[in-house]
């Protein structure tokens, strides 16, 4: 695909310096929160909002302003048509865990979710990866289990991940989570990585009846 | 979702006197497992000096991955084979460091190519960690 | 008899032409009333013009003038005239003695010439057959009078004239009256008006402003934005050597964003060294020395070195006090000393030397 960043670059560029021209876009794509290389309907005309704004603090000239907002316009459109209307990813998705293939599915569901809901590539690998050191958990330590992954459209939006088993459970959580401990199989940096990887992390686990793990990364 | 069945196995070229293992697909624990036995095995049955593992087509590396992937490394070294990764993704390098995850004892290189060139050159000699990082 | 007869006709033809004249009267007034109602004039002057025109023309008088009070009620002002060429000649001390003059009489009356010859003989000089007058009351107050003289058919003035005089400038006084409290009003109504239109003015004012600094504050905080993101330039400075100078203070958000900028910029660029020049960072605690150890380590993931330069004395300092453990980084003075050893290793690389992570 070709690079839509690159061809505003261009357009901004005969009207800007360079480093003008990366600082507006990369402030514009922050601002609108919108991908140009992934546009959905609706997309073109938040991130051309906000490049006029850009566009008036360094081009004063109204009539190069306006020519140089059309050509945008212009590539923009074009570029967004050829994509298809966005798929809202569902709002719950229950993937059963029972065994270590359902590892690689777990996460790759994972992903695609976060990837419908507009999370940037970092974010969906750390969810993905998350995602993996949770099913994983369940594989290893309860046989089985299930992961649900939820959408947030409240105030924050973003993702939850819930795994549940009904194993043995972790005896000593505060031991398992310490600096400390590091289990023959890597237990301990699983859960201590997927805790430093998202924003919200919760723990409940009852010996002989099983853990639920909540986890959560918000987009912004 | 690509659906790999049970019996693929990652293929693992030798080139000259490397081995050269490209994975480009979603790792299951099975394929990890199944590639560190196959890399063992063709250690030991060919002459080769290098590894080069490239991970530019990995989905995610969680600690699992990570683990397996330091452990090739030692167990080549141990058999006296350097080995670089090659071709990580620039987030996963940050998921990783993230989640104070690391892949010590192999060297990394940014492309196939550099990554040739790395084990081309004399191997290193103990040199002072501080200089060396 | 026959002449009592005849004198009986024409008393009787008299009365009947009197019948007939006030008959007329009557109609004229009506139809000044309703044409003073229907104009709704508001405007004195208006008012009289039209009054005279239509007196005058009833009454088949070729001059007329129309005076009101002046406003420092020390003489009258013509306000409307007919036949008359200089209205300075209707106002002057002279004539302003005259006007009092009949005015103090508060009713309708006719001056004869003689009479006004010895009185004013300027105003003898405009009238010399005299002229018919009747003041016009306002609230018991004589505020002005109309003055009707020279009949077309050189008859006089006679008490039915006057008559019909009186009962005109009654309604010239109503209507007048009537201008004056519709001007109040008007005036109310103009100022309350005006105090509306003055408040929507400030309010719009303000709405202004406060839009004006909106948008003031929005160009601010994305100056601030575009200077943050002018702030962490990478540049290639050499071939496979990339430099990130870091100023200001580094918070958790600011680090994420340079550790993925950096990052994508080491793959995009395929760049073996990076130096991280940190001498525009004043401030430097736990937290943020994480992240820069954070981004070193992910870069060498990646198959980059990563130098860490331009450490002030203050932030090396607190660097050691909180306990950061930067000792597997290399850290050099400045970018020059960071450009010259990325280049020794550059060189080293060639010849033979690995690196390992």
């Amino acid at each position: 695909m070709s690079d839509t960043r690159q061809q505003i670059l261009e357009i901004l560029g005969g009207h800007m310096s360079a480093i003008l021209a990366r600082s507006v876009l990369s402030l514009s794509i922050s601002w609108s929160k919108v991908d140009p290389n992934r546009l959905r309907p609706g997309d073109d005309n938040r991130l051309l909002a906000e490049l006029e704004k850009g566009c008036r603090l360094y081009v004063r000239d109204d009539t190069l302003r306006q020519t140089c907002m059309e050509q945008m316009q212009t590539l923009l459109t074009i570029n967004g048509h050829t994509l298809p209307p966005p798929e809202e990813p569902p709002r719950l998705t229950r993937v059963p865990v029972l065994g270590e293939s359902d590892i690689v599915d777990a996460r790759g569901i994972g992903r695609l979710v976060c990837n419908k809901l507009g999370f940037s590539g970092a974010m969906q690998i750390k969810v993905a990866t998350a995602i993996s050191e949770l099913a994983r958990n369940i594989v290893q330590y309860a046989d089985k289990g299930e992961i649900t992954i939820t959408t947030l459209n409240g105030n924050r939006r973003g993702i939850e991940v819930v795994a549940r088993d009904e194993g043995p459970g972790i005896a000593d959580i505060s031991l398992v989570m310490s600096d400390r401990y590091n289990s023959r199989t890597g237990m301990g940096i699983g859960l201590k990585g997927t805790r430093n990887l998202m924003d919200e992390f919760d723990l409940k686990s009852t010996p002989g009846k099983g853990t639920e793990i909540r986890v959560r990364k918000y987009m912004d | 979702m690509t659906e790999i069945s049970d019996t693929f196995r990652i293929p693992i070229i030798k080139l000259h006197d490397k081995l050269i293992v490209s994975i480009q697909m979603a790792l299951s624990d099975r394929l990890v497992m199944q590639l560190k036995d196959d890399i063992t095995t063709r250690i030991e049955r060919v002459n080769i000096t290098g590894l080069i593992i490239d991970v530019s087509g990995i989905d995610v590396m969680d600690s699992y991955i990570s683990r397996a992937l330091r452990d090739m490394g030692l167990i080549a070294r141990l058999m006296g084979v350097r080995t670089v990764i090659s071709g990580l993704d620039p987030m996963i390098a940050m998921t990783l460091v993230e989640m104070g995850l690391d892949l010590k004892g192999v060297s990394a290189a940014l492309n196939l190519e550099t990554a040739i060139e790395l084990l081309d050159r004399k191997p290193a000699k103990t040199r002072g960690k501080g200089a060396a990082a | 008899m026959t002449t009592d007869t005849q004198r009986l006709q024409t008393e009787l033809g008299d009365l009947k032409a009197r019948l007939k004249r006030q008959g007329e009267s009557l109609e004229f007034l009506q139809i000044i009333s309703k044409t003073f109602v229907s104009l709704s004039l508001n405007d004195k002057s208006a008012i009289c013009d039209t009054f005279n025109s239509m007196v005058s023309s009833f009454m088949d008088a070729r001059k007329s003038a129309t005076l009101l009070l002046s406003t420092d009620g020390d003489g009258y002002d013509v306000v409307s005239r007919q036949g008359v060429s200089d209205p300075k000649e209707l106002s002057g001390s002279e004539a302003n003695e005259v006007w009092r003059w009949v005015i103090s009489e508060r009713i309708a009356r006719f001056v004869d010439g003689e009479d006004l010859r010895s009185r004013s003989p300027s105003l003898f000089e405009i009238f010399p057959d005299g002229f018919a007058c009747v003041p016009i009351d306002i609230r018991e107050q004589p505020v002005g009078l109309i003055v009707l003289a020279d009949k077309v058919n050189g008859t006089e003035f006679s008490g039915e004239g006057l008559e019909f005089m009186s009962a005109a400038a009654g309604i010239v006084a109503v209507t007048l009256t009537n201008a004056e409290s519709h001007a109040i009003q008007e005036g109310l109504i103009k100022s309350v008006e005006q105090q509306a239109k003055e408040a929507q003015r400030v309010a719009q004012e303000r709405e202004q402003a406060l839009e004006e600094l909106d948008r003031k504050l929005e160009i601010i905080e994305r100056q601030r934005f575009a200077i943050q993101e002018l702030s962490t330039p990478v540049l290639q400075l050499w071939d496979n050597v990339l430099a990130l100078p870091v100023i200001g203070v580094v918070d958790t958000r600011r680090s994420a964003e340079i550790m993925e900028r950096l990052l994508a910029e080491i793959t995009e660029k395929q760049v073996r060294f990076v130096i991280l020049d940190i001498t525009g960072v004043e401030v430097v605690d736990t937290r943020t020395a994480d992240h820069f150890i954070k981004v070193i380590k992910a870069a060498e993931l990646l198959g980059s070195t990563c130098i860490l330069t331009g450490i002030r004395p203050a932030v090396a300092q607190t660097l050691i006090e909180i306990g950061v453990d930067l000792s597997s980084i290399s850290t050099l003075r400045n970018m020059q000393e960071g450009l010259k050893e990325c280049l020794r290793r550059m060189r080293d690389l060639n010849s033979n030397d690995v690196e390992e992570i």
